[in-house]
């Protein structure tokens, strides 16, 4: 099912979705690339995430102040969730006030850029499951972040200004993460996701419950947006979302049988068949999937990242992609 | 301080050891985790670093750990 949004191609850079609003995309939306969005009216302009590291974040600020006038000094950040490539490029943007849930705040203290090059460092001495991590997160420059935290803290629904436009702050986790919001500007009938949505590839439920994820997937629904922009893959429409919400009900469904079963985790996410879903990208995602989910449903503990990474490995290893 | 011996145990073990004794630890108290296992240098940090505890130095010692391994040499400070 083609889930793109008709009127935009799904190519890399900027994309002005209209009235002031814009999305940066990164195909092929895998591992790390990320979309972000720029709203701006009058002087003033607020971006929706920063990227994954500061030579990609530099490239879209690039783009951004070519296009906008408004865009020469970004004034706001709003980072919809904490995983570092939604906010390392904060420190791009050395003047904005820099906004989030309070949750994603401190997560993005307990999951610092220099964390992630430890771990590429520590990559060759780790087997397949090394050279996997580095197949996901080599290609992106760690060290040239420097980590720049959020300075205004939300727990509840909250509007700021862009000149005369409001942008919508909607909390809706815990799902993806802990602090998950979307970015809703009524003016520009566009919402920013972040990772409620990965569109054509695997979601990942870091931390559920998933219930959330499906009210987050409703309450977009129910918006007044003809432009989605999610947090990975293509610009898309209601029926991507409404794809997503069928992901997360069907996967619940299918991780709950196999945990009443007595499966472990691991063996549920080999077992189970992903029928529609097979051609989205990142399929060993599942095994993150049943691993959260397990731990909802009532399993002791969640499984270690060495573990969840080393089971994802083994996963791509045996259930190669289809190009 | 306290030190504990987790060479030979494979990952999530010692981290299990270290969450385990840091429940029983003082806030601001010194442990140092020994451990053999590679996957260690990911397990080890994630976890501290989710839980609010502090690394201090992590280093390595060539082949100084039991069978000839890598010995990982923890050093941490329970928050």
């Amino acid at each position: 099912m083609q889930l793109g949004h008709p009127k935009f191609a799904y190519e890399k850079g900027l994309h002005q979705i209209g009235n002031g609003a814009y999305a940066w995309l990164q195909p092929d939306g895998g591992w790390g690339w990320s979309n972000a969005g720029l709203v701006v009216d009058g002087d003033q302009s607020l971006l929706v995430d920063t990227l994954f590291d500061v030579p990609l974040t530099l490239d879209m600020l690039a783009a951004y102040k070519d296009a906008e006038n408004a865009a020469q000094t970004i004034n706001t950040v709003v980072n919809t969730h904490h995983n570092g490539d939604h906010c390392n490029g904060n420190c791009c943007c050395p003047d904005a006030r820099i906004i989030a849930h309070r949750a994603t705040a401190e997560h993005m203290q307990a999951e610092p850029p220099e964390m992630m090059q430890s771990f590429l460092d520590a990559a060759p001495d780790l087997g397949e499951m090394g050279k996997y991590f580095t197949s996901c997160f080599g290609p992106f420059d760690f060290k040239s972040v420097t980590q720049k935290l959020p300075d205004t803290l939300i727990d509840a629904e909250t509007t700021v200004k862009v000149g005369d436009k409001d942008v919508h702050l909607i909390p809706v986790g815990p799902a993806h993460t802990p602090g998950d919001t979307l970015a809703y500007v009524p003016a520009d009938r566009t919402v920013y996701t972040g990772d409620i949505l990965f569109i054509g590839g695997h979601p990942i439920i870091w931390e559920g419950p998933v219930q959330n994820w499906i009210d987050a997937c409703d309450r977009i629904i129910d918006m007044d947006v003809e432009t989605i922009v999610p947090g990975h893959g293509p610009i898309t429409t209601k029926a991507g979302v409404e794809e997503v919400r069928h992901y997360m009900v069907t996967m619940r469904n299918e991780a709950r049988a196999r945990y009443e079963a007595g499966m472990t985790y691991k063996e549920a996410a080999f077992d189970i068949a992903l029928g529609v879903f097979d051609d989205w990208g990142d399929r060993e995602r599942i095994v993150i999937n049943c691993a959260t989910m397990f731990h909802e449903f009532g399993a002791q503990g969640k499984p270690e990242i060495a573990e969840l990474f080393t089971a994802m490995a083994d996963y791509a290893a045996a259930r190669p992609q289809k190009d | 301080m306290t030190e504990i011996d987790a060479t030979g145990l494979t990952c999530p073990m010692p981290v299990l050891r270290l969450q385990k004794v840091l429940r029983d630890t003082p806030s601001k108290a010194r442990v140092t985790l020994l451990a053999t296992d590679p996957m260690a240098k990911i397990d080890v940090p994630h976890f501290l670093s989710e839980n609010g505890h502090t690394l201090l130095d992590q280093r390595a010692q060539d082949k100084a750990g039991p069978g000839g391994l890598d010995l990982l040499i923890f050093e941490v400070e329970k928050a």
